[in-house]
């Protein structure tokens, strides 16, 4: 008995208050041999995984190659311990991966929990003698195997909570700057269209006006803007056959002076604004269904894009809503246009142009009026 | 400027998609098919590779041409014939046509590296009959992402080698400055900066990583005080007020006070001046309930900072904030750079945000290396930009012209100016000898940058190169990096 305990005093160091609990079931097993093997005597072969034993173990796992390429199979070839049994290392090998699954998913949270599954896990295996002899064994397992889960889903559901949160503050903050970006633009133009009107007479306005009417596909402006007609005979002289590609700019810039290209200009900037507030009531409802899955937006699709900018109304003249979906409407208008046999390209800045060109002191209530719902919105 | 400006408008939209500079030939590549209206429908996956094609392009160039180039122009200097480089170059790709788009790029970077190299020997007459040829083949308004590039590349060599200082290109310097001419570059500008926001995440990524950070550092504080290096138009503070204001821990909304640097001149790039900035500011902090408040702090004639001459109040949160070349700004001198960030040291602050350029490893490749370098990153840049917005040609020209081309200008004028010295390495690097410690960069902000660069294209990507520093990838080039500072505890004031 005396040779009995001190063998066994090698094998157990780490965890010697548990041993002397053990003892009495370990030493009614026959001889362990050198395999240091603990097992008890209930009925379900509850072995007690060592640090020394787990130790063999991960040796082993990681000469197969890791915790997932390794099998339960052959890592008791590897471990070569007689009694070891496959039923050992499965539930065994089982643990470790999730435990390493966790500890590679997230970044700092992991390792505790990493070592809080390992530790239960071993903890489990500890307790799991004495309570055997109890026969509630499996059942207190269980319940330990299942804390574990929870920890793990906790843990899981709090980085997802920060993800929806950073999210949430992103928006929030584009916004923001979009605002501020607004606000620099629109004094700028201010002084700009002060500036303008300065120097530019009252004829070259109206003149470059109707160039600008007479960009847009005839076919739109008869829809959106009906008041607009009369102002298109102005520009009769100007118009332009239908280029091969999209020179119609430039030839209204050779042949205007450089101060209504800075219209031009800063209609093109002034466009986005207009354009996108048209988009609100697309995008407020799309985004309910969005939000509700915690995806990046990372990928190709446009819709999701424009999606994201959704809480803009029209009061909110955010510049950033985003070119994207700007353009990416754009894209799809190309294509009526084409159809229509206009061959220019970037018709959605004339429209916008328009728009703004007829109210350059943005009022929302102007914007609203003009539907360009009347375009094809694919 | 010889070059046709003016039509930076007049794009050709059904060339202009035959050529893609990611594809080796266009009709061969299997992820590029062709949808009815002629525009290229790009299947992005099979296209994404470890390695940008571009840079395989190069890589491929330098191994046999570098030695090739500097051999051909020992050879031309002898004869002292007025240079046929171009001819040699024609005859060399003669017999290969077929890879006409690749080898039209090669020739451009070719004959850039020739330039440059000319350049660098001082031979100025060889220097400007490239440049002539390279004006013949290339235009800033058409053709591919390419040869758009090498047409910038060609104006800012072609300024440097007329030593016009600043490397402002010509038709862009407002000498003689017509009042409407201002204006019309003041209109320009506003657009592209505008479109630049929306088309790229660089100036985003930069603002949010260094708020986030800011926000980080300062939940427990009443006052916050940031000095700002170059704030531009400060925009980059508008999205930190909205953060402050509905923080939600600590003592809320606590009083925002922002110091700008302000120099003799704002750069010819900032809209507006620093006082109209510091107004807008004001404006926009009490639109929204921040209570705030703006000082200037001027610099020296030579742009030195003096820590003195700043105002500080006890018991305020001291951030210092440095954003260096993003795509808008203006490069600044490295002295003044270095003068701000020593001074900020001896003011001990709560936290130093940097951001800047990344460029890529240069080794012992002095001006050639870092020319090239160059040409990789704004090749990218680019590229990003195309990828995001390939139908928007004349809105990508636009940001071009106004904003790219010149900060390639600038890019290359301080890479010449500082051609005989060491290799400057990166601002954070000097951060990290000066004592600073590095503080590292929370999971909210790395999810923050994230969802950012998830907006826009998929080619862009965050990288992680220290725990306090985050790069800005497209594909495989790193652009733009932001890291995170704070004084050591221990330094004595």
């Amino acid at each position: 008995m005396y040779h009995h305990h001190q063998h066994q005093g090698k094998n157990i160091n780490s965890s010697s208050r548990m041993a002397v609990h053990n003892e009495r079931h370990l030493f009614l097993q026959g001889g362990h041999g050198d395999s240091g093997l603990m097992l008890s005597t209930d009925a379900k072969p509850r072995l007690k995984w060592t640090p020394d034993l787990h130790e063999r173990f991960i040796e082993a796992v990681n000469q197969l190659g890791g915790a997932d390429k390794a099998t339960p199979k052959t890592v008791m070839k590897l471990m070569g311990i007689p009694g070891l049994t496959l039923y050992h290392l499965k539930s065994h090998l089982q643990k470790y991966r999730l435990s390493k699954n966790l500890h590679g998913q997230t970044n700092n949270g992991s390792t505790k929990i990493g070592a809080v599954a390992m530790a239960g896990k071993r903890m489990s295996e500890a307790n799991g003698s004495p309570m055997n002899s109890l026969s509630i064994g499996p059942q207190a397992n269980k319940g330990i195997q299942i804390g574990e889960a929870l920890q793990m889903q906790i843990e899981v559901q709090r980085r997802l909570h920060e993800q929806l949160e950073v999210q949430r503050h992103l928006q929030l903050r584009i916004e923001a700057q979009g605002k501020y970006l607004q606000s620099v633009l629109e004094k700028a133009q201010e002084t700009l269209h002060r500036q303008n009107l300065g120097t530019v007479g009252l004829e070259a306005a109206k003149l470059q006006l109707s160039e600008l009417v007479s960009k847009v596909s005839n076919q739109c402006l008869n829809s959106a803007f009906p008041d607009l007609k009369d102002l298109r005979g102005l520009c009769c002289q100007q118009t332009q056959p239908n280029p091969p590609n999209d020179c119609s700019m430039d030839s209204c810039l050779t042949s205007c002076e450089g101060s209504q290209r800075d219209q031009e200009i800063h209609n093109n900037g002034m466009c986005l604004r207009t354009y996108n507030t048209h988009k609100d009531p697309l995008m407020h409802h799309q985004t309910e269904t969005k939000s509700s899955e915690n995806k990046t937006m990372g990928n190709d699709d446009d819709d999701e894009r424009t999606m994201f900018f959704a809480d803009r109304n029209c009061s909110d003249l955010s510049m950033s809503v985003g070119l994207r979906g700007r353009f990416s409407q754009a894209r799809n208008e190309e294509h009526s246009f084409l159809e229509v046999g206009n061959k220019r390209v970037d018709s959605v800045n004339r429209l916008p142009y328009f728009a703004t060109k007829l109210d350059l002191n943005v009022d929302e209530k102007h914007c609203k009026q003009f539907d360009l719902n009347g375009l094809s919105w694919s | 400027m010889a070059m046709a400006i003016d039509n930076a408008f007049e794009v050709d939209f059904c060339s202009y998609s035959t050529s893609t500079t990611t594809t080796t030939t266009a009709d061969e590549d299997p992820a590029c098919t062709w949808n009815h209206w002629g525009s290229p429908v790009v299947d992005w996956g099979s296209l994404s590779s470890e390695r940008d094609e571009f840079q395989d392009l190069i890589e491929s160039m330098m191994d046999d041409g570098t030695g090739f180039e500097l051999t051909r122009l020992g050879h031309d200097h002898e004869t002292s014939n007025s240079v046929s480089v171009s001819v040699s170059t024609d005859t060399m790709v003669a017999d290969e046509e077929t890879n006409g788009e690749d080898f039209k790029g090669l020739r451009m970077v070719h004959l850039l590296m020739a330039a440059a190299e000319a350049l660098m020997g001082a031979n100025k007459s060889l220097a400007r009959v490239i440049l002539v040829r390279l004006k013949e083949l290339v235009s800033p308004s058409d053709g591919t992402n390419m040869e758009r590039l090498a047409a910038y590349f060609t104006e800012a060599l072609q300024s440097l080698l007329e030593g016009s200082g600043g490397g402002h290109s010509k038709h862009l310097i407002t000498n003689g400055p017509q009042h409407h001419r201002d204006k019309h570059r003041e209109a320009d500008m506003l657009a592209a900066f505008q479109l630049l926001q929306d088309m790229s995440p660089y100036v985003k990524f930069g603002h949010f990583t260094a708020n986030q950070a800011i926000l980080e550092a300062v939940t427990h504080d009443r006052r916050i005080h940031i000095v700002d290096y170059d704030i531009m138009e400060g925009i980059q503070w508008a999205s930190l007020m909205q953060a402050l204001v509905s923080r939600k821990e600590g003592p809320p909304t606590p009083h925002l006070r922002i110091t700008a640097l302000s120099r003799g001149s704002n750069g010819w790039r900032s809209i507006g001046t620093i006082q109209e900035t510091g107004r807008r500011l004001t404006t926009f902090a009490s639109s929204i309930g921040q209570p705030f408040s703006f000082h200037q702090c001027r610099l020296d004639s030579d742009e030195t900072f003096r820590p003195s001459a700043l105002k500080l109040v006890r018991g305020e949160a001291l951030i210092i904030n440095c954003m260096l070349n993003l795509p808008h700004f203006s490069h600044r001198p490295p002295s003044s750079v270095a003068s701000f960030l020593s001074g900020a040291k001896t003011l001990n602050p709560r936290l130093v945000t940097l951001v800047e350029e990344e460029a890529g490893p240069i080794g012992d490749g002095g001006f050639m290396g870092r020319f090239i370098d160059s040409l990789h990153h704004y090749s990218a840049v680019f590229d990003s930009l195309e990828a995001g917005f390939p139908m928007q040609c004349r809105a990508r020209a636009l940001v071009e012209r106004v904003i790219l081309g010149p900060q390639i200008a600038g890019s290359l004028t301080q890479i010449y100016r500082n051609r005989n010295e060491e290799e400057s390495g990166r601002w954070s690097e000097w951060l990290d000898t000066m004592g600073f410690n590095p503080v590292r960069i929370s999971f909210a902000n790395h999810c923050q940058a994230k969802l950012l660069l998830g907006l826009f294209n998929d080619g862009y990507r965050v990288e992680e190169l220290a725990n306090n520093r985050v790069v800005l990838d497209w594909k495989s080039r790193r652009l733009l990096s932001a890291s995170i500072w704070t004084s050591p505890p221990d330094s004595d004031l």
